[in-house]
């Protein structure tokens, strides 16, 4: 790879050249960096992080990957045996990672050799930032092209990354005056000046808002970037990122100057770095009808006012325009540029070193700049939010999870996200991680960890084990639902379709686009399957109530046809017919559907109904 | 004066506060889980810790620690829980909600279950902002008052349990007040075609009551579960079921405006 051509990070300043298919605009456009592989179905295996914590050493893991082999949890496909955080010494040596030598004495090459001689696979952790979570100052940032050739030499296989101590955002473990990064200016109005040509715009009388958050406050507007997406508070389905737009309209083509009367400031809603574009097309394109692709005149910190309501002239931008009406953009996209540069220049460094062999990328962001959106070009499951478990276990203690709370850290809230996002995962994508599994912890019982174990294989959520191992027995209650075959084919079905829910009762209208909260409810989720038949699940979130729910095929056919029409690849071909022949994938039970119509009556609270159904020939 | 204090400051006042009060009468009592599954306590003796084998046993909870870095409200929960754990024998405390009042409470994930316990313990207090001050220096007297109250349960102060407060009803007149004196966010939660029609007051966000049923957690958009919620309406009916949904989802302070 030429020099010229690499993705680049720093610990001085945001990257200032990202490179255009790295930019907003292309995130539609389906394109894949080198490196990352397609194709690939959810991951399976066993992470470090909910059973140790930092805690975690290797004497536990080399248990962990035996007691893997042991009770046969590989052959149901769980291989990957994942170091997460704490397994670094704290200070770089020569520029290079090294191991806690107290918890790893081993070199990570030793300990790669051992989970491979295993049969199994090995992964490793590392984040964007300058630290890690835990504190360890050895994050990749400004390090990609070292780490890379090392994670070659340990020969891993999986590589997990995640974003605490990143520089340039604001949200959670990072200073919150890196807000100036994140969002634009306030603006009050643009003049654009010509020959003889001089116009100005006001940003609320003129202005055109786009997207969810930017508003108008008083005589200005604000709020133009995106929204952080770590907490349960917003909707990942739709435009999260904000811009200011004006229709100018200019005599002939040439150059003009673009003047700004804006004002800073470095807190959520109001920044100092701004973007400046002008296009004719739609903010999700990258090339207009004459195949012009869109041009970005300005993206970069504008000297910061007195205070954010103290409005002040920009100097002059250069922009240029065509006859007739051109689009002006103002706008901050840097929140989600700039992380995607990170994990990009990790990616082309893992590229060029794995040219041999496969690694996979695990994006773990916590769905703070809506990944969605563009991890599908350098990763293979993003996290959707933040962690599900704040209460991870250490040695001799198992941890805690709970059901539901008002934060990240349940099942549902993982769950509530991850059921509307549907539209962003598939085999040619990559996946929706609502995090780690959290069966096997204090506070799941038997109940929970089926319904939490289906949820995770119904949306195609990697799978991985966050429990001590030595905890399970085989044919144990945890066991029985860690290793039930048939409920993990639905998370490997071959088809790669996350299920849609097309079911909701608190969402009659647009279940599967409705954000939903409140888990006084029933959902019905639908998977096609690459055999021709289908799954059926009914999930009651509820923690108090017994909740029932029916669902005909008719409505199971009209979501068939949208799931169509999003996945190209073709789904299951069902048919309208008289008769299904139905299992339930918890009880084993067999019986036959005439008419139509799915029933689940009377399902306890937190408990669900998991059905793969065949139409009989 | 608030001085700041170092890690191996810090260790020094617990290591005092352990022999001070492992000679007087009281004593120190570490929990012992017997085989059978009951508890039963051992009186801790001075000969058990020397203060070199104090200091690294309590360090041991949190590699990498520098004895001369400045101490910081997360180092503290890392090594009060472990003399909690490790020295005392104490069981976590399972209801921990009390913590949630602190506004600072997510934001380090690998202490949110530390700082909940030494805060839901008593041993340390939030800082006057209602923060437990996770990334900042602690200071001297915070620090010395944390290692009595580790080894003294007695002198420990237990915030009570985050439990839901009513929900409190004022006039428009009022609302207006509190608005204008500090962070408030409130919710009219009449329709959009209602809200667009008439504003009752200036900065006002609209969430109409069908959509907060739905997606309660929406709420956290405008705030989180500290901030002060007002809801409005135009006869007080369904202002008054908005501020319900808002106290079942823990948000701590929440006004409903009569009309």
């Amino acid at each position: 790879m030429s020099t010229e051509n690499k993705i680049k990070t720093s610990i001085l300043a945001p990257e200032q050249n990202i490179p255009d298919k790295l930019k907003f605009d292309s995130f539609t456009d389906n394109k894949i960096l080198p490196g990352k592989r397609i194709n690939k179905l959810p991951a399976m295996g066993w992470n470090s992080w909910n059973a140790f914590g930092s805690g975690n050493t290797w004497a536990l893991t080399k248990v962990m990957a035996d007691r893997i082999k042991e009770l046969e949890l590989d052959k149901l496909g769980y291989v990957y045996v994942v170091l997460d955080d704490g397994c670094y010494c704290g200070q770089r040596k020569d520029g290079h990672l090294l191991p806690d030598t107290e918890k790893f004495p081993e070199d990570f090459g030793q300990i790669g050799e051992y989970i491979h001689s295993k049969g199994l696979k090995f992964g490793m952790y590392n984040d964007i930032g300058v630290k890690l979570c835990s504190g360890l100052e050895v994050g990749t940032c400004g390090h990609e092209d070292v780490d890379a050739a090392d994670y070659r030499r340990w020969d891993i296989d999986y590589l997990k990354v995640d974003n605490c101590y990143y520089l340039w955002d604001d949200a959670t473990f990072s200073d919150p005056e890196n807000a100036r990064f994140t969002y634009a200016p306030n603006i009050k109005e643009i003049t654009v000046i010509g020959e003889n040509f001089e116009q100005t715009f006001n940003a609320v009388r003129d202005g055109i808002l786009v997207g969810d958050g930017v508003s108008y406050k008083d005589d200005y507007v604000t709020n133009i970037g995106t929204f952080d997406g770590t907490g349960p508070a917003r909707t990942p389905v739709g435009d999260e990122s904000g811009e200011l737009r004006f229709e100018v309209t200019v005599p002939k083509e040439g150059s003009y100057s673009l003047k700004i009367l804006y004002a800073t400031g470095r807190k959520p809603g109001v920044g100092e770095w701004l973007q400046v574009s002008v296009g004719t097309f739609s903010v999700r394109k990258t090339e207009d009808e004459n195949g012009v692709g869109e041009c970005r005149y300005f993206d970069a910190l504008l000297p910061a006012t007195e205070d954010e309501e103290s409005f002040t002239m920009s100097e002059n931008i250069e922009i240029k325009l065509k006859e007739g009406t051109n689009i002006v953009r103002i706008m901050n996209h840097r929140r989600q540029e700039n992380v995607l540069n990170a994990y990009a220049a990790m990616m082309s460094e893992l590229a060029s070193n794995f040219t041999d062999k496969e690694v996979l990328l695990s994006i773990c962001e916590w769905g703070k700049t809506n990944p969605q959106n563009w991890g599908y070009k350098v990763g293979n499951s993003w996290r959707i939010l933040n962690d599900i478990t704040f209460n991870v276990g250490a040695d001799g203690d198992p941890g805690m999870a709970k059901w539901e709370g008002d934060y990240t850290d349940s099942i549902t809230s993982q769950y509530n996200k991850a059921v509307i996002m549907d539209e962003f995962a598939g085999l040619t994508k990559g996946w929706n991680d609502p995090d780690m599994l959290v069966i096997g912890m204090s506070g799941m019982d038997d109940i929970q960890n089926r319904t939490h174990m289906s949820m995770w294989c119904m949306l195609n959520s990697p799978l991985m084990l966050g429990m001590d191992l030595r905890n399970v027995q085989k044919n144990d209650p945890v066991y029985n639902v860690i290793a039930n075959e048939k409920v993990i084919a639905l998370n490997q079905d071959s088809l790669g379709i996350q299920a849609k829910r097309i079911y909701c009762d608190l969402a009659p209208e647009n279940p599967d686009k409705t954000y939903v909260t409140n888990n006084n409810r029933m959902d019905v989720c639908l998977k096609p399957l690459g055999d021709g038949s289908f799954a059926l699940a009914f999930f009651n979130l509820s923690a108090k109530e017994k909740k029932s729910a029916t669902v005909d095929i008719n409505l199971i056919n009209e979501y068939l046809g949208k799931i169509k029409t999003e996945n190209k690849h073709v789904c299951g071909n069902i048919k309208e017919t008289d008769s299904f022949t139905c299992e339930n994938l918890w009880t084993g039970e067999i019986f036959t559907v005439k008419g139509g119509r799915f029933e689940a009556e009377d399902i306890l609270p937190m408990d669900c109904l998991v059905l793969k159904v065949k139409a009989e020939s | 004066m608030k001085e700041n204090i170092s890690i191996g400051y810090f260790l020094g006042c617990l290591f005092d506060s352990f022999v001070s009060y492992i000679s007087t009468s009281r004593g120190i009592y570490r929990d012992n889980k017997t085989s059978y599954g009951g508890k039963d306590s051992i009186k801790l003796s001075k000969d058990d810790f020397s203060p070199n084998e104090f200091e690294e046993f309590v360090k041991s909870a949190a590699p990498g620690m520098d004895l001369g870095q400045e101490l910081l409200g997360r180092d503290a929960a890392f090594i009060l829980c472990n003399v909690c754990e490790n020295i005392l024998g104490e069981e976590n405390i399972k209801d921990w909600s009390a913590a949630l009042e602190l506004k600072d409470i997510y934001a380090c994930r690998l202490c949110v279950g530390k700082v909940a316990q030494i805060y839901a313990k008593g041993i340390m207090d939030a800082c006057e902002d209602n923060c437990f001050g996770i990334m900042r220096p602690v200071s001297e007297m915070r620090g010395k008052e944390a290692a009595l109250r580790v080894f003294n349960p007695e002198m420990r102060k237990i915030p009570p349990k985050n439990e839901n407060a009513g929900i409190q009803e004022i006039s428009l007149r009022e609302l207006q007040g509190l608005y204008a004196a500090g962070d408030f966010v409130i919710l009219d939660v009449r329709s959009k075609e209602e809200f667009s029609d008439k504003k009752f007051l200036e900065g006002t966000v609209n969430f109409p009551l069908e959509e907060l049923a739905v997606n309660p957690m929406g709420v956290f958009a405008f705030g989180d579960r500290n901030t002060s919620f007002a809801t409005i309406c135009s006869t007080g009916y369904r202002s008054r079921l908005a501020a319900k949904i808002l106290k079942d989802n823990n948000v701590k302070s929440v006004y409903c405006v009569q009309m």
